[in-house]
């Protein structure tokens, strides 16, 4: 098969061709440049910080590539305390060792969120084999520099997320404000699609960096707004409300969050094309938010100040047009965005013809 | 002469531990085990609306996640006195079958079995040289049900997707009922998946389970925890407390009292306010400066006595023959990975009963009226074991919440009575060589 240009991988990660499966598509055509990737060049490091784990038990459910396939002809993840055979000071050793040998190379994934308070306490990750007490900010500061690229799996290491969400005495954040900002893409979602971390891992090994949107996430997954694509628009548009949980309609009276949160989960579909939250008769919660949890609940009430359907605003501007508290809260997540230098910095040429 | 062994953080868990040994003339004489990371929503969920707490909770892990969803559920369903249709109860017991044979499945293939044969070079395993008995040829046929173990977890959550929106953490269990009314075909999906599954629980996770059982048995005689199992019962039909799997301790048959867990805090990172009496209805705050503590769990005690939780309590409490007849050898390292594999076999049957039993024509839906007062203790049953959460709503808003998990009992720190938790226990005796880790240490502390 003749080789693929990055124009083409975007096309095929999209949801309409996901359907048929990631891996019948481009995994024949790129294999070899995954050959490289797979004997440990560059290795992919991935580490846990305040999180569920739930992000690791996502990208498990790599439905194509499975998970054979995704360790042994795509992707190596070298290092992740969920497979690790090693355990304690060795593997805090080898762990310095990988990240030291491969400095400028590797990629660093990071699921869940960087406690700051208290010189982090709230996480200490082990002790190497002097006996030396390691904290995850002082490690992933150190990894956070070593590394090419940081891929903040999941909203708590995107955003705070759940960990994050008030009073937060931890003092939890997400990882671009802690590691150069230029370096970290966003993967959010609470948990995050398996595609979505398999295509964003799979494109920096490829190409390098995606195109990402104001909130460094890539754009190619997150860039539709869940409403516009939602196939329950329809009943929206006709005033059709669920009112109770069980009904059909359009699920806003029930909480749904879908005007305001990103992502291609309607066309993707989750577990295998199998359903989505929406297709369960649930409100999206909106996790892929950059304000989730804090300005995504309650869960399940109306969003105050939607305005109902016959009025002509595109879905974009219904997400920051929320009401008083909420656009207190976005913006002040904008201007912490500002802060770490997200908005404002030219991310490259967008890709026009999708 | 006296030495000191640390594994921190110690890898392949339900969550990354802490273990700290203290040695003396070859043999650990001295635990401490817990975790090293807060993770706690109670502050969070303070002033929220209780359906909130139904997917926040969730999030405590990603595993188990099903069990949270079904406790919150079913603290809020007592205060309101819902009455749950049929298809509500077979759903839930569904989804909380699956995720506990989710749960097996992983901890035997990826937690537990690469300590028995050489996982690949490549890849993430990175196998320690080990203690491997297994020939050549029988560990590669397991390291292909490794594999193909990753594909039915998949599976498995495809399942719940149909029944739940997606996984992990799942969007159908609300207050009263859940939001998703199966149709024909989703039904046939699902019992196509659930025959592959049931042919790999019978077949090669049985025989694999067997394998290690015959080349590893003095394992038998290692690893017993303190001799205290509970179960708060599990799958329940027509009432909360009519349960498949009974409720109660290895002591007495009798149904536990909700009333006598509480939650002992002396040796972990949190604090009451103004010091007043721990119990589940306390507001803990940390602090990672207290004297003494050495773990971010909550204990969960249950008459003030710490307790191992998880399918072989469940298993010997229910009285499940496989299982009890193993006598006190249940209670060790194979016992567990037995007790999960039992129960296994036994649930996926379940199932199928379970979903023959929907009835695809009738189906009501829940509200969304909340009561706006009262307090209530909600359990579930987790493939690793117990989940409690309890609830006061005050003013129709969350008042107070706690979460317990399979990890705050069997993972629960030393008590205020001086009693050590499951894992401690466990650990407390083995030999030890110099200051090496050796691979008991990692077998007893993996096998809950």
């Amino acid at each position: 098969m003749k080789k693929l240009n990055r124009r083409q991988f975007l096309k095929l990660c999209t949801a309409s061709a996901a359907a048929a499966g990631l891996s019948q598509m481009w995994v024949p055509a790129i294999a070899e440049a995954f050959k490289k990737s797979v004997a440990g060049d560059p290795p992919i490091i991935w580490l846990q910080g305040l999180a569920c784990n739930g992000c690791s038990t996502s990208m498990i459910n790599t439905a194509d590539p499975g998970m054979r396939e995704l360790l042994t002809e795509i992707i190596n993840i070298s290092f992740h305390l969920g497979f690790i055979g090693m355990a304690g000071g060795d593997l805090v050793d080898s762990l310095r060792q990988t990240s030291a040998k491969h400095k400028g190379k590797f990629i660093l994934v990071v699921e869940g969120a960087l406690p700051k308070a208290a010189n982090g306490a709230y996480n200490v990750f082990g002790e190497d084999s002097t006996g030396r007490k390691i904290t995850l900010t002082e490690l992933l500061a150190d990894l956070g520099k070593q590394a090419k690229t940081v891929v903040a799996v999941g909203s708590c290491a995107s955003f705070g997320g759940i960990a994050a969400a008030e009073p937060n005495p931890a003092e939890c954040m997400g990882l671009e404000k802690f590691i150069d900002v230029k370096k970290v893409l966003n993967v959010p979602g609470c948990p995050p699609h398996p595609d979505w971390i398999v295509g964003t891992l799979s494109h920096l090994l490829l190409f390098g960096m995606p195109e990402q949107d104001m909130y460094g996430r890539p754009a190619l997954f997150f860039e539709g707004l869940i409403h516009n694509n939602c196939p329950r628009r329809q009943y929206f548009d006709n005033s059709i409300f669920a009112k109770q949980f069980g009904d059909e309609g359009c699920l806003l009276q029930l909480g749904c969050k879908g005007p305001l949160a990103h992502g291609d989960c309607p066309t993707r579909l989750w577990n295998g094309v199998s359903s989505w939250c929406v297709g369960a008769n649930a409100p999206c919660i909106g996790c892929t938010d950059p304000g989730f949890p804090d300005l995504t609940m309650p869960f399940y009430k109306k969003m105050p100040q939607i305005q109902g359907p016959g009025i002509t605003f595109t879905a974009d501007t219904i997400g920051l047009g929320l009401g008083i508290a909420t656009v207190a809260g976005l913006t002040a997540h904008l201007a912490g965005n500002y802060l770490t230098g997200r908005i404002g910095s030219k991310k490259g040429d967008r890709e026009e013809d999708l | 002469m006296a030495g000191r062994l640390v594994i921190h953080p110690l890898s392949r868990g339900i969550r990354p531990i802490m273990v700290e040994l203290l040695t003396e003339a070859g043999k650990v004489i001295d635990v401490k085990a817990g975790t090293t990371y807060y993770w706690d929503f109670a502050g969070t969920l303070r002033d929220k609306n209780p359906l909130d707490a139904l997917q926040l909770t969730q999030r405590t892990g990603g595993l188990d996640f099903v069990a949270h969803a079904a406790a919150a559920a079913r603290a809020l369903e007592e205060i309101g006195h819902a009455k749950l249709s049929n298809n509500t109860y077979l759903s839930r017991n569904i989804l909380l079958a699956l995720d506990i044979i989710y749960g097996h499945i992983t901890h035997f293939y990826q937690n537990v079995l690469p300590d028995y044969i050489p996982y690949p070079q490549s890849g993430p395993f990175n196998p320690a040289k080990g203690d491997f008995r297994v020939s050549a040829a029988a560990g590669n046929l397991m390291i292909n049900n490794m594999w193909r173990a990753f594909a039915l977890r998949q599976n498995i959550h495809r399942m719940m997707a149909i029944l739940a929106g997606k996984a992990p953490h799942i969007c159908s269990i609300v207050f009263g009922g859940t939001t998703k009314h199966l149709k024909t075909d989703e039904l046939i999906k699902i019992n196509s998946y659930l025959k592959e599954l049931n042919n790999f629980i019978i077949d090669e996770y049985s025989s694999d389970v067997s394998q290690i059982e015959t080349t590893y048995v003095h394992y038998f005689n290692i690893g017993a925890g303190n001799g205290n199992l509970l179960s708060v019962g599990e799958f329940p039909w027509e009432n909360p407390t009519n349960c498949l799997l009974i409720s109660g301790t290895n002591f007495s048959p009798t149904e536990l009292n909700k009333k006598m867990i509480s939650i002992d805090c002396s040796r972990s990172w949190f604090n009451t306010d103004g010091g007043e009496e721990e119990n589940l209805a306390s507001v803990f705050k940390p602090d990672p400066d207290k004297t003494g503590a050495y773990s971010w769990i909550k204990g969960a005690v249950y008459d003030n006595r710490p307790f191992e939780v998880g399918a072989v309590a469940r298993m010997t409490v229910a009285g499940n023959t496989a299982v009890t007849g193993l006598g006190p050898r249940a209670q060790s390292v194979l016992g567990r990975y037995r007790a999960r594999l039992e129960e296994s076999k036994l649930l996926v049957k379940k199932i199928s009963e379970w979903l023959e039993a929907i009835d695809l024509m009738n189906n009501t839906n829940s509200s969304l009226e909340l009561p706006d007062e009262g307090e209530a203790i909600g359990v579930a049953e987790a493939s690793s074991g117990a989940v409690i959460h309890y609830i006061s709503i005050k003013d129709s808003l969350i008042d107070r919440y706690n979460v317990l998990d399979s990890l705050s009992w069997n993972l629960c720190p030393v008590t205020r009575g001086g009693q050590i938790g499951p894992i401690a226990k466990a650990l407390l005796g083995l030999k030890v060589q110099g200051p090496n880790v050796t691979p008991d240490i990692l077998r007893v502390a993996r096998s809950f």
